[in-house]
């Protein structure tokens, strides 16, 4: 599995990437605690390089966690 | 019983569980466009390994759904279902051993037809026995057909409590005397939530195979 020290120095496991309103948004589970999860969208800067880079706002935040919960929970189901 | 991954994935757990601050920590963490990292940064690291349903109670605790309750029982029924395998299995070699139920060849275990006597049931040796212990034949007596529990009432009949001085009357006398009562009448939910308790501890603390006496064939009567 692929693993990033984000912005905050903690290593997070990259767990799953979904595609939602044409935005593509990541999972993301810290490596020593799973529980402890955030997420982060990706942008292309101009120099055609890929970040990941934090939420807009709750509102945002909300719907990405709901849509990655159903995904989740579909998996598990399987 | 208990391995790595258990004891880590029961951690974690017991973290999230405890940190009333996780379901902000989430989204403190996911908001801010000024949090950025470059993709560049990826690894790979196949020695570690993630346990999805932990993020999944990550992701519903962010959001403000209540999932310890729902994990605990997960929890509880597993180690409920595992604890009892072995306590029935020891309670069905135990009468098998005291010529109680008879296991055929292809494992099926079963009771005479005409059924054993009480003092047939005195072979166990069911002194100041546990309410799991009595759980567990109660248990393996079922596999064997005592669906209406005539067998092990003849069981609770032939046990004795207070050092051996007393015999039980019935499962209901048994019950109350074990308070395991309902507004002062015997319960045999009562005694189901108490032996499942009891059975699940010792699970967890690593008594489970203690819970039943082991009877052998020299015991057995003619």
């Amino acid at each position: 599995m692929e693993t990033i020290i984000l912005d905050n120095d903690i290593e997070y496991f990259i767990v799953k990437e979904e595609l939602i309103n044409n935005n593509l948004y990541t999972l993301f589970a810290n490596v020593d605690d799973n529980t402890d999860i955030c997420f982060r969208k990706t942008i292309i800067e101009d120099d055609g390089e890929k970040y990941y880079i934090g939420l807009d706002d709750d509102k945002e935040f909300d719907l990405v966690a709901a849509h990655f919960a159903k995904s989740i929970l579909k998996e598990i189901d399987k | 019983m208990e391995n790595y991954e258990d004891k880590l994935y029961a951690v974690q757990l017991e973290r999230m569980l405890n940190d009333n601050a996780n379901s902000k920590k989430a989204r403190n963490t996911s908001i801010g466009n000024n949090k950025k990292t470059n993709h560049k940064s990826k690894r790979k690291n196949p020695g570690k390994k993630i346990i999805i349903t932990l993020v999944l109670a990550g992701i519903l605790t962010a959001i403000g759904i209540e999932v310890p309750t729902i994990i605990e029982r997960v929890n509880y029924t597993n180690d409920l279902e595992k604890a009892t395998a072995i306590v029935v299995e020891q309670a069905t070699e135990n009468l098998s051993n005291a010529g109680l139920v008879i296991i055929d060849e292809n494992g099926n275990v079963s009771i005479k037809p005409e059924g054993n006597k009480i003092e047939d049931y005195a072979k166990l040796e069911n002194v100041d026995s546990t309410i799991g212990e009595f759980y567990a034949y109660d248990k393996a007596l079922e596999k064997a057909g005592d669906t209406v529990n005539t067998e092990f009432e003849k069981l609770i009949q032939a046990s004795s409590y207070n050092g051996g001085t007393y015999n039980y009357t019935d499962f209901a006398q048994m019950c109350r005397i074990n308070g395991l009562t309902n507004n002062g009448n015997a319960s045999g939910l009562e005694f189901k939530k108490y032996a499942e308790q009891e059975l699940v501890n010792s699970y967890r603390n690593g008594t489970i195979d203690q819970i039943m006496k082991k009877i052998t064939n020299e015991t057995k009567g003619k």
